[in-house]
Formats: C-alpha cells, sequence, structure tokens
C-alpha cells in the first residue's frame, strides 16, 4: 500500500512537469510544478482511501490545499500563482470518465448495447466529470478570494 | 489609435509632453497586449497594467479587459487619454507572464526609469523548446497517466509511444498556423487511432487495458488552461472575459470529442465492451 503512494505520487509530478514545460513555464519553477501535481494527486488519494470522502469532495479539498500552498509560495518567487496552479492539476483531470461519457453517447446512437444501460453510464460519467472539473476550478479559483481582496496577487 | 479632444493650439503648446504621455500609454498597452497573449487571468491582466502605470507616475488608470480587446485609459496633463488594442490569447507563454510582473514589482520598487522598463520589456521573447524533448517529456507523461489510471506496464509503454507521436504531430501542425478547433479535432482522431495501433498490433494490449490506452492517448489534448482561467475570471466578476474563455475550451472540447467519434468508426465496432 505504501509503495503504491509513493510510486503513484512520484509518477504524478511527470505530467505536471510535462506540461508545465507545454505552457512554457521558465526552466527554474518546473520542480514546483512537478511537486504541485504530486501533492495534488497524493492528497486526493489519502482523502479518497483513508478518509472515504468521494472522489468529487476529495478533489476539491486537495486542489484548495495545493492553492492554499502555492498563496504561500508563489509571491516569495515573486511570480503568479498560475504558472503553478494549473500545471499542478493535470495529474486528476477526469479523463477516464469523460472517455467513458464519449463512448456511451456513441452507444446509445448506434443502439449497439443495451440502450439504458449506456444512459445510465453517459449520465453518471458525465456527471461525474463535469462535477470533477468544476471541484478542480472551484479549488483553485476560491482560496485566493478570501486572501486577495484588497491587496495585489504578486 | 488614440482618441483625445484638443485643439490643435494645445497640441503644439504641449508638444514634447503629449508625445511622452503618448509613448507612455502605448507602452502600457503593450503590456496589456502581452500579457493577454500569453493567457494571464484577466485580473492579473489588469492589475498589472495599473501598477506599472502607477510606478511611472499615472495613478489615475482604469484598464478595461473584454473579448478580444483591452482599453486602457490614462489621466494626463491634457486630460483623460484612452486607447483601444485587440488582444487575444496567443498561446500559453508563462515565461512571458513571469517576465512582465517581475518587471512591474521591479518599477514598483522603483529600481527601473520608464526608458529602462520598455526596454526590457521590448526585448522580452518567449522561450524556444525543443521540439523532440517536448515529445519525450508529453509521451513520459502519457506513460505516467496509464499507470495512475490502474493500468498495467504494457499500457504505459503503449502512451508513451502514442503521446510521443501525437505531441510530434501537434508540433508540427502548430508550425502551420492552422486554426486550434482543428488541430485538437485532428489530434482527437490520430491520437485514437495511433493509440489503438500501437496497443493492438504491438502490445496486444486486452480489452480494458485497451481502453486505458486510448484514454490516456488524447489526454493532452485537454484545454486546461482556457478552462482554469475561465473558471478564474468567472469567480472574480470578469464575466464576459469567462464567458469567452469557457466557449473557447467548450469548442475544443467538442473538437476532440468529434475526431475522437470519427477515429472510432474506423476501429472494430464495441471493442470498449465492458
Amino acid at each position: 500500500m505504501f509503495a503504491d503512494y509513493v510510486l503513484k505520487t512520484l509518477l504524478a509530478t511527470l505530467p505536471s512537469a510535462a506540461f508545465a514545460l507545454l505552457f512554457h513555464v521558465p526552466p527554474r519553477y518546473l520542480g514546483w510544478c512537478a511537486a504541485g501535481g504530486a501533492f495534488t494527486w497524493c492528497s486526493r488519494m489519502i482523502l479518497i482511501r483513508e478518509f472515504s470522502l468521494g472522489i468529487v469532495t476529495a478533489t476539491f479539498l486537495s486542489v484548495t490545499m495545493m492553492s492554499l500552498a502555492f498563496i504561500a509560495i508563489a509571491p516569495r518567487l515573486r511570480v503568479p500563482r498560475p504558472l503553478f496552479t494549473v500545471a499542478s492539476i493535470i495529474p486528476i483531470i477526469p479523463g477516464r470518465n469523460a472517455y467513458m461519457t464519449l463512448l456511451s453517447a456513441i452507444q446509445i446512437y448506434d443502439g449497439t448495447g443495451s440502450r439504458l444501460q449506456e444512459i445510465e453510464s453517459f449520465c453518471f460519467n458525465g456527471i461525474t466529470t463535469g462535477a470533477i472539473m468544476l471541484a478542480m476550478g472551484a479549488g483553485i479559483a476560491l482560496p485566493p478570494l478570501f486572501f486577495y481582496r484588497k491587496r495585489p496577487v504578486v | 489609435m488614440i482618441f483625445r479632444k484638443t485643439s490643435l493650439r494645445k497640441f503644439y503648446e504641449f508638444g514634447d509632453l503629449y508625445s511622452e504621455e503618448q509613448q507612455s500609454l502605448e507602452l502600457f498597452s503593450d503590456v496589456a497586449v502581452s500579457l493577454m497573449a500569453s493567457s494571464a487571468e484577466t485580473r492579473l491582466v489588469v492589475q498589472t497594467t495599473e501598477r506599472i502605470a502607477r510606478a511611472f507616475g499615472y495613478p489615475d488608470v482604469q484598464v478595461i479587459v473584454a473579448a478580444g480587446m483591452v482599453c486602457i485609459s490614462v489621466k494626463t496633463s491634457g486630460g483623460y487619454q484612452s486607447l483601444t488594442r485587440r488582444g487575444a490569447p496567443h498561446g500559453i507563454q508563462m515565461d512571458v507572464l513571469a517576465e512582465i510582473t517581475g518587471l512591474c514589482l521591479e518599477a514598483e520598487q522603483g529600481q527601473m526609469s520608464q526608458a529602462a522598463f520598455q526596454d526590457r520589456f521590448r526585448s522580452i521573447r518567449t522561450r524556444e523548446i525543443n521540439p523532440l524533448a517536448l515529445c519525450f517529456m508529453i509521451g513520459l507523461a502519457t506513460m505516467a497517466f496509464g499507470y495512475l489510471n490502474d493500468g498495467s506496464l504494457l499500457v504505459g509503454a503503449s502512451g508513451f509511444l502514442a503521446g510521443f507521436v501525437t505531441m510530434g504531430v501537434r508540433v508540427l501542425l502548430q508550425k502551420y498556423a492552422l486554426f486550434p478547433a482543428f488541430v485538437f479535432g485532428f489530434l482527437g482522431f490520430f491520437g485514437t487511432l495511433i493509440s489503438y495501433a500501437f496497443g493492438v498490433y504491438i502490445f496486444h494490449l486486452h480489452q480494458a487495458d485497451l481502453v486505458i490506452s486510448l484514454v490516456i492517448g488524447v489526454l493532452l489534448l485537454v484545454p486546461g488552461f482556457p478552462f482554469v482561467n475561465g473558471v478564474l475570471d468567472l469567480f472574480k466578476g470578469y464575466y464576459s472575459m469567462a464567458i469567452n474563455r469557457l466557449l473557447i475550451t467548450t469548442i475544443l472540447l467538442t473538437a476532440v470529442s468529434l475526431g475522437i467519434t470519427a477515429a472510432l468508426y474506423f476501429l472494430p465496432q464495441g471493442f470498449w465492451e465492458r
């Protein structure tokens, strides 16, 4: 179990660092992006497995914690937070649910499988995808609103 | 274009001053346009531009950002001057954003003159990334996605190749400056087919792993930045920009979905059945 935590946390650094590179983040900050991705993935995994939270709640809480961490870190590095926060959420993008939604939609249209089952799968995966995406967006956007009411963001 | 109500006499009288103020206004508008082009969130564009203007002696400044345009209004010796420029996101350039923010902080601390600021601002260029290194990194990211989505090692290997090749095609397409919806749609199509080909013909993946392989093959097409910026704008009250950015996200996601759907019609029917 512990090895799985460590391995997955280490692997979560790769998508964050790669996408940070794609976003032209300066090389000296790539490590922070990778750490952000690892933190987000690891905290979500812990919240789901150890605290038995649902995936949407866990996603919101983990992204909020990551956002709070970068509210503290980014001003010290004298750069805006989106440099880190966007790359940090990449590992938890609900790609599988989104793909299943699409596959279900195709099957509903084609009428190849059990239509009722596919409609259920379409609704479940679609709602899950939308809710996770919203949780990710809200998790990044909400914490700064409490900290930067008057003063500038950097 | 500068909109300013002034008589010809007044223009000659304050000729030098007018020119200096005009240059300042153009500089601030360039900063705002650069920030917009580098995909900064709206609040950052507004705040950074206003702070730079204040640092150089223009305390009364207003920056208005709407979909596709930036308008700056500054109170000068001859009254308010406004400048409206076209400003739209032009790729994601976080290095430019970081440089401009650094310049803003230095200007606020009085560490540089406006001329020095202008010189340094004009010399900012986005960093060129080695395409091979980028494809390799995206390949590694796709491989990691495979394992994070409970795939086997073979899924990771298949994902690495699919991610590497798909990113290579993306870099190639971007050189031709094609419109983004087409690029994303085509890559959704290509990424699905290439993931399937690698998964079935090279790594002989079984059904569950093959689906994961297809999922991770197109994850590099997720428009994360416009989505997050859209949500940030929404929460911070820039509704027109939020709608604009979220609409861009929707268009790109729809394009990718159409590409994937088209590709699935070329593959054996129902291979993904659970």
